[in-house]
């Protein structure tokens, strides 16, 4: 059940009126509903995994309880890493068997050995990244102490599951999401309409920009040598945009319909595009991802506190990861490494700032325009070995952008809205860039613009999805 | 929640409203345009692919095409009616009449395939009347494709002010289409005798309703109205032309039909088995140039007599 679906929409309606109008005097009710119309939204991806996802639920509320309980450190630590232990293994085996698999084959056979080494024709569950990490999530802050175990399955089961994060976030933070689970909510009129107004920026995005750029970059990506240097560097441009319209879309998408639920998501994206430096656009994109590595992985393992070559090695080890979260590919963690590697000059001039979930004021200055260029520039460089099949693609395509060679083709030919496309990616920019010091694109409220206007927007916004929103494709974090 | 309700009310009407008049608006540009044919062609080709493959305008120098793949009456209607309005000078229509044209498995998807109606509602909208869109309502998504059908007519604008409107008509209303392939002997291959698959053909009445409100509009507008059979490959083995014959005689005694199924042409003139490619189009268009007044004249067409006299 796609974001951008008719079925997702009634769906939505469902719920709502469920929720609100036949659940409003008890939140337990209102937690049922929203549980099973979780795991209705789920099995209609693969019902077969919905018992992989109750098992994970069960097993981390289980050893949520069991952690609070025991007595010892012994105890405690047994059932973190059983915890840790199984949710990590079904991730590892799930997305990454045949990876590591197919790896230790190639290693063999790089030393002369001929290897057949088994694979396994795995079908990779939808949001298990997502819905992993949330679980890891709870149970590292019971074992810290920074939350309390939860006894009520029902709560515990719906913070994991919780239909609008649950195939790709944002990774909520047991911290967060479950004191809103277990108190009751109430509906805000200026809340709900702020989420209508984010499903439809998300729309937009998804629609009008991500899938039309997808038809370019697919067919760019899928033969590089046809097209010549400038329009593989302007395709790369245009997955730099499909990726952030695609994957911020799904957000706005999740967090409106959240909002229409009286819940609070956790930011995701703040305009990484507008970001002056490397880790600024770290600050800015996937905050929740980067933000539950900082906290889970960066900073247990000593983060800038142990000198720096420490903090070189952690952060090294955190891209790494980061980059392997991704997925099974090679391609993945030479991007990771990538990134970690733009971030070094920033780390030895010990100018990086902490993550705050709010960024401070970007303005339009010559010199912040330049830097911002420079760090567009150089994600979308990242972004080729993202997008890459693999490294012989990425390589292939770097060598097709620099050496001059025949082109056949242009992607002015490929798709007649190539320029309708253009025209709508410098209008989510600019109106980003307007409302950059609020959460979303579309954030205002009814005194701050003349109604008649407010709704112009909208239907400009509706027109522009009708008119010339592509054909919806899979969101791209679908698949990790 | 009321207030929240209400707003969302205020704002769908607001909306509505808009969209009705975007649609109403754009579809009055179109019907406002004049689709002009040059002064020398008279003879109006439309239809479906049979048509659309069979007649090169090129070589039939009196004749235009306008036939588009996978058009059913309702739209050929449509579509007709504004071109033989907008040029005064055509007195004669070809109508593509082929074995499957009444045919209701064949031709009922053609009205309720959403994929295929996304092209063609937008293309023939501002010319049918309201009523045609009653045959619709079942679609899902209708209004989407009513309300989407605005951008095909800002392309017209764009292309209108570029001079290349002729690619839009030819992408929306239907044009000559080359077929450069032939790949008769595959589709043979693929093709079961028609006499094996024991299967009755069934009347798709909303086509022949269509067909029979072509005919009582060219009667009006005093045009002599044609239904063409192109030539077909082994017509009698592939098709069913029992039904053809049948629904011919039965409902359509007062057109003519020219039959040319067993039209004699090369094997490697054909793109498929009911399909000409660009040098049987040539062939049979220049046939056409030349005998088709004669035809019609005659009880059977002349190239029957040249292909018995061979």
């Amino acid at each position: 059940m796609l974001f951008t679906t008719i079925t997702y929409a009634g769906f939505l309606l469902i719920i709502f009126i469920l929720y609100w109008f036949a659940a409003a005097k008890s939140f337990r009710i209102q937690n049922l509903i929203l549980l099973a119309g979780s795991y209705y939204f789920y099995a209609a991806w693969d019902w077969r995994f919905l018992f992989l996802l109750c098992f994970s639920t069960f097993l981390d509320y289980l050893s949520g309880i069991q952690i609070e309980n025991s007595a010892s450190p012994r105890a405690k630590k047994f059932w973190l890493i059983c915890s840790v232990g199984i949710n990590l293994g079904f991730l590892g085996f799930f997305k990454y068997f045949n990876f590591f698999i197919d790896s230790f084959g190639q290693l063999l056979q790089s030393f002369g050995m001929i290897a057949s080494v088994p694979t396994l024709n795995i079908i990779l569950p939808v949001g298990i990244s997502f819905y992993t990490f949330h679980g890891l999530s709870y149970v590292f802050d019971v074992y810290s102490g920074r939350v309390k175990s939860t006894r009520n399955v029902v709560d515990y089961a719906l913070f994991v599951s919780f239909f609008p994060l649950l195939v790709a976030g944002p990774i909520e933070r047991a911290t967060h999401l479950l004191p809103q689970v277990k108190a009751p909510r109430t509906f805000s009129a200026e809340q709900a309409s702020d989420g209508l107004r984010q499903i439809l920026w998300g729309l937009f995005k998804k629609l009008v920009i991500a899938d039309n750029c997808a038809r370019i970059v697919d067919l760019v990506f899928e033969n590089p040598g046809q097209y010549p240097g400038l329009d593989l560097a302007i395709g790369a441009v245009l997955f730099a945009f499909q990726i952030y319209c695609d994957f911020s879309g799904y957000t706005d998408i999740a967090l409106g319909s959240a909002r229409l639920l009286g819940f609070d998501l956790l930011r995701n994206f703040a305009y990484p595009y507008f970001s002056r430096d490397i880790a600024e656009f770290w600050r800015r994109w996937h905050i929740s991802l980067t933000s539950w590595f900082k906290s889970y992985l960066y900073i247990p393992l000593g983060g800038n506190r142990k000198g720096m070559v420490r903090t070189i090695w952690n952060t090294l080890i955190v891209f790494l990861l980061s980059g392997l979260w991704h997925g099974a590919n090679i391609t993945f963690i030479i991007w990771g490494l990538y990134h970690a590697l733009l971030f070094m000059p920033i780390l030895l001039m010990g100018k990086k700032k902490e993550q705050s979930g709010k960024e401070e004021l970007v303005r339009f200055t010559i010199p912040n325009l330049f830097r911002m260029i420079l760090t567009f520039s150089l994600v979308t460089i990242g972004w080729i070995l993202f997008r890459a099949d693999s490294m012989s693609s990425a390589v292939e395509y770097f060598r097709n952008i620099l050496i001059p060679h025949d082109a056949a083709k242009t992607i002015w030919d490929i798709h007649l809205n190539t320029t309708t496309t253009f025209i709508f990616i410098v209008v989510m920019l600019l109106t980003e860039w307007m409302q950059r010091a609020r959460s979303h694109g579309l954030s205002f409220t009814w005194y701050q613009i003349p109604g008649l206007l407010r709704y112009s927007i909208y239907a400009f916004l509706i027109f522009a999805i009708i008119w010339f929103g592509a054909e919806s494709e899979q969101f791209i974090y679908f698949q990790f | 929640m009321k207030h929240f309700i209400f707003g969302l009310i205020k704002f769908v009407v607001f909306f509505l409203i808009l969209a009705v008049i975007t649609v109403l608006v754009s579809c009055m540009y179109m019907r406002s345009v004049r689709f002009e044919i040059p002064d020398d062609k008279n003879i109006l080709v439309v239809g479906d692919s049979h048509t659309e493959c069979a007649i090169d305008d090129t070589e039939f120098r009196r004749a235009i095409n306008f036939s588009k793949s996978a058009t059913s009456y309702l739209f050929t209607f449509a579509g007709m009616k504004k071109l033989i309005r907008d040029n005064p000078q055509v007195d004669t229509v070809l109508l593509s009449y082929q074995y499957s044209s009444l045919n209701e498995e064949n031709m009922n998807k053609w009205y309720d395939d959403v994929i295929l109606l996304q092209e063609r509602i937008p293309a023939f909208l501002p010319f049918m009347n309201i009523s045609d869109l009653r045959v619709f309502l079942a679609i899902p998504g209708l209004p989407r494709i009513v309300l989407a059908s605005v951008k095909t007519y800002l392309e017209f604008y764009g292309h209108r002010r570029t001079g290349t409107y002729k690619a839009w008509i030819r992408d929306n209303l239907g044009a000559f289409r080359q077929m450069n392939d032939n790949n008769l002997d595959k589709d043979v291959k693929a093709r079961t005798p028609y006499e094996n698959l024991r299967k009755k053909s069934r009347l798709s009445t909303i086509q022949l309703d269509y067909l029979r409100k072509i005919i009582n509009f060219c009667r009006d507008q005093k045009i002599t109205l044609i239904l063409l059979n192109t030539p077909v490959y082994e017509w009698r083995k592939f098709t069913d032309y029992r039904s053809f014959e049948y629904n011919s005689k039965k409902y359509l005694k007062d057109v003519r039909i020219l039959d040319y199924a067993d039209y004699p042409i090369e094997k490697k003139h054909f793109s498929d088995v009911s399909h000409l490619n660009k040098w049987g189009a040539r062939a049979f268009s220049k046939y056409l140039e030349k005998n088709l007044a004669l035809d019609l004249t005659q009880a059977q067409p002349q190239y029957e007599k040249l292909f018995l006299k061979r």
